[in-house]
């Protein structure tokens, strides 16, 4: 009886302190991911690398869930080509993201995320280069609470402030954009033509617009 | 024998209370000491520069080193309206694994390639690069219109770069943070095969100095 009583009781506070923890209040707070006036909807065209699953986020498959870039030292990365599109569907630029593992992830904070970099080029206007963070605490809180059903229609706001607090945003650009600056927010939701992979939603906000 | 039951019932609530104390703290202790993965640091193998900067340079095998279609890279699927295969409106995109000097793979780049207009509205070329080294940071550069110590292409010192083939470091994070300096990109295509497959390398060499005066 004491030791059911023992075992019980280390269960309940497990299993209350989990659900604590998953619905983290200090969790790392997010930008707004908010559509602003220069909104793009993205899709992967291309990608390799590290999908940042999860369970891989995590460390708990073998599997990344992507495909190997030959060598450990880019274990935690991945590279993709991206096309962005306008609010009416009209493709409008084309970017380029690096992505690895960030240093200092911690489940405590409810922090786990990506140190994010993209570079967009608008055909006969410039580019410009952006540096970030995405918490991805949101995407494995609903994979981990998952075992309870699918949630349908997911959309993750995941720019955030960066662990080491590290300058993010617009860093630059050529072109018509030549010395740019500002800021940018993001929305992930899980891609239906390419299971495990994301589609999103990319704000800018420059001071002169 | 009613008192017992009550000293009993109060002895396994307290354990219970301990107990469940216990699985609260185990778990947030298992919560703060996770061992979330990460990126192992990558040793830079920089030389020492004349002016107290410093060169790192990383070399990029073709076509071992490009991801995704082994041909052209991607670009956005035509026909569009807002792109074009040629023209003023192409735009060309690639990835790429990184190695050091020494040929280990130590991170990932990529490379934008297409047309914008420079101060006068002529269409010139622009490139731009991003190299991300897992654990130490990225570097984004870019040559064509873009602006270098504050003033457009006719920048003077290039730390010793040709004007031809390279641009200013436009930011850097982690290790490359509060550096300034220049890029220098080097294509060396030994063959083409029957394919359009191109063999050879791509050397891209940077040359940085703190930022501060």
């Amino acid at each position: 009886m004491k030791r059911l009583v023992i075992i019980s009781g280390l269960l309940s506070g497990m299993f209350v302190t989990l659900v604590f923890l998953l619905n983290n209040p200090v969790s790392s707070a997010g930008l707004s991911g908010a559509a602003g006036k220069n909104a793009y909807y993205w899709n992967v065209l291309e990608f390799a690398g590290n999908n940042f699953s999860p369970a891989g986020l995590l460390g708990l498959r073998g599997d990344n869930g992507g495909s190997s870039l030959g060598a450990e030292e880019v274990a935690l990365a991945n590279a993709s080509i991206l096309l962005l599109q306008d609010s009416s569907g009209q493709p409008v630029a084309i970017a380029t993201r690096l992505s690895s593992v960030s240093k200092g992830g911690d489940i405590f904070s409810g922090n786990v995320g990506t140190e994010t970099y993209t570079n967009i080029f608008w055909p006969n206007r410039g580019s410009v280069f952006m540096q970030g963070y995405e918490n991805r605490w949101p995407l494995i809180r609903d994979d981990l609470l998952s075992v309870f059903g699918p949630s349908e229609d997911a959309e993750y706001a995941v720019s955030a402030a960066a662990n080491d607090r590290a300058d993010t945003g617009i860093v630059g650009g050529s072109g018509q954009l030549v010395g740019v600056g500002g800021s940018y927010s993001e929305t992930l939701r899980p891609d239906p033509d390419k299971p495990g992979h994301y589609a999103g939603m990319i704000s800018l906000i420059t001071p002169t617009e | 024998m009613d008192g017992l039951l009550r000293a009993g019932n109060s002895l396994l609530i307290r354990f219970f209370l301990a107990s469940f104390a216990a699985g609260v703290l185990l778990t947030l202790l298992a919560a703060r000491f996770y061992p979330v993965p990460e990126p192992e640091k990558v040793y830079s193998l920089a030389s020492a520069l004349a002016n107290g900067g410093r060169e790192e340079v990383y070399i990029i095998r073709l076509p071992d080193d490009r991801l995704g279609n082994p041909r052209a890279a991607s670009t956005a699927p035509y026909p569009q309206q807002a792109f074009s295969a040629t023209g003023t409106e192409r735009v060309l995109a690639e990835l790429f694994r990184v190695r050091n000097r020494e040929g280990e793979i130590v991170g990932l780049a990529s490379r934008m390639n297409g047309k914008a207009p420079d101060d006068l509205g002529m269409q010139e070329a622009v490139t731009d690069w991003m190299l991300l080294i897992p654990g130490r940071g990225a570097l984004m550069m870019s040559r064509g219109t873009v602006e270098a110590g504050g003033e457009r292409e006719f920048f003077v010192d290039r730390m010793g770069f040709s004007f031809a083939n390279s641009g200013p470091i436009i930011s850097g994070t982690g290790d490359f943070e509060g550096l300034s300096g220049f890029y220098q990109e080097e294509t060396e295509i030994e063959k083409v095969d029957a394919n359009g497959q191109a063999f050879g390398s791509v050397k891209l060499s940077t040359r940085m100095k703190s930022a501060a005066p």
